[in-house]
């Protein structure tokens, strides 16, 4: 059994402060860049980059990670490229969603479904078994393919994922 | 060349089409798969619940790929940003990288940074060459217009090295032309098919790729091609849901890996390739080409 150094713990524990300094949301002078070329925005009304950057910067993360709408961004990474300031909305939008698990928030279900897979199969889920063109169920033997790898030692490899922030999850799962 | 063969969860969990037409092709132009004994999920999707998760998951990816002494082959576009971006985020910050470290230790690994990534675009168009293609192909597609959707994380973020770029024609449109193709541009290629807002909202996702098919479809495209799993997964499998959602029944597209695509002009079967899992309407392609 291998024994946790507390270095290695303190290593991978998050901090939002941490974090979001490093991030340097105070840069922002709302130029909006980021929202008007955000993919979610164009479909989920209440969520714009630029706002959830004026909130962090202004201490209101609270509200933000209580709310769900941090739960929106589609990681198309655009905001964080356009931006004159070369800051990343799209950092701040995960630090929240972060920090939102080890507050003990529940994330949206498939979330959660990804979480435990991962903990179980080393996969966000099993291979599944799809139809084809002339009403066959076919999954991965049926088309001759091998059996999907998982990880050797499945139990060590949960216990490094628990360690790397899904023990947070704990509560949720 | 040869190379590990790292499918991530999409491809090896639902896209079935990518991987059998990644393995019916690529040997046939002189590339080697080894399929891993050992994997796990790269973290793209798990961002959000934990910043370590993928540099821990990827560094073992890439531990793995180093004990076999391969370079890795991700067909996925997040898969291929995540390695990516973790060998450059170990690289820099030395504390994390002995801390990774100190857990694959226990696990019978270890990561030094020797391995690297490619995706199925870099393979192709660099490592085999455009030439070798265009000459080993048994038949020439018809000249038809076809988009390229490269998706995000193929252009997306320039902080790290990225297989494509905006500058110039698209590596994956050369690779369009080299089988007979016509590749046309659109208005919205370069942005994000809406893969990542499943979770949150699906109907918003849907509405996302929805406006996508319908331009391509403006500017006369027969058919959509990508080398990105979740890609074709939206612009494939949704195609009725989004004709459900927007009440356009005009969105029918063919959408196609670009594998499948170039195993038919390697002469390959549909069913070898995988195209009879396809839920778009590919068979207004396959007449076009006369399979």
């Amino acid at each position: 059994m291998f024994i946790l150094s507390r270095r290695l713990i303190l290593t991978f524990k998050f901090s939002l402060e941490d974090t979001v300094k490093e991030l340097r949301p105070q840069l922002c002078y709302q130029c909006m860049k980021c929202s008007s070329g955000c993919t979610a925005a164009k479909v989920v009304d209440k969520y714009r980059p630029h706002e959830i950057v004026a909130l962090v910067k202004a201490g209101y993360s609270d509200e933000l990670i209580n709310s769900d709408v941090i739960w929106a961004c589609s990681a198309c990474l655009k905001c964080a490229e356009y931006c004159p300031q070369r800051l990343s909305p799209f950092e701040v939008v995960m630090a929240l969603r972060n920090e939102a698990i080890v507050r003990g928030r529940a994330p949206p279900k498939s979330f959660v479904e990804m979480a435990k897979s991962i903990l179980e199969l080393g996969h966000i889920q099993k291979p599944m078994y799809i139809m084809s063109k002339d009403f066959e169920e076919v999954s991965r033997t049926e088309l001759g393919l091998p059996e999907m790898p998982k990880p050797k030692d499945i139990e060590k490899f949960k216990q490094h994922v628990l360690l790397v922030g899904f023990e947070k999850l704990k509560g949720i799962v | 060349m040869k190379f590990l063969l790292y499918l991530g969860c999409t491809t090896a969990t639902k896209q079935y089409g990518y991987e059998l037409s990644l393995r019916a092709t690529l040997p046939l132009l002189g590339v080697e798969l080894e399929y891993p004994k050992d994997m796990n999920c790269c973290g793209v999707p798990m961002k959000g619940i934990s910043k370590f998760y993928p540099y821990y998951a990827c560094a073992r990816i890439m531990a793995l790929a180093e004990s076999q002494g391969l370079d890795i082959i991700a067909p996925c576009n997040g898969c291929h940003l995540n390695l990516t971006e973790t060998i450059y985020m170990l690289k820099l910050n030395p504390p994390l990288m002995s801390a990774v470290n100190e857990l694959l230790k226990d696990e019978g690994l270890e990561y030094t940074g020797r391995a690297t990534v490619y995706h199925p675009v870099e393979v192709l168009h660099d490592r085999i060459g455009v030439e070798k293609i265009a000459s080993a192909i048994k038949r020439k597609l018809p000249e038809m217009p076809v988009s390229s959707h490269p998706g995000c994380h193929l252009v997306r973020p320039t902080e790290f090295p990225r297989p494509e770029t905006r500058n110039g024609p698209l590596k994956l449109d050369r690779l369009i032309e080299a089988i007979g193709l016509k590749a046309r541009d659109y208005p919205e290629k370069y942005e994000c098919c809406g893969a990542a807002i499943l979770p949150y909202s699906p109907e918003a996702a849907i509405r996302v790729v929805a406006t996508r098919i319908k331009r391509t479809l403006a500017v006369g495209s027969r058919a959509i091609t990508s080398l990105c799993p979740y890609c074709i997964d939206m612009f494939d499998g949704k195609q009725d849901a989004a004709k459900t959602i927007t009440g356009d029944q005009s969105i029918s597209i063919p959408a196609l890996y670009y594998t499948q695509l170039l195993g038919l002009a390697l002469g390959l079967d549909k069913k070898e390739l995988g195209i009879n899992l396809n839920m778009s309407p590919v068979e207004v392609l396959l007449e076009e080409v006369k399979v």
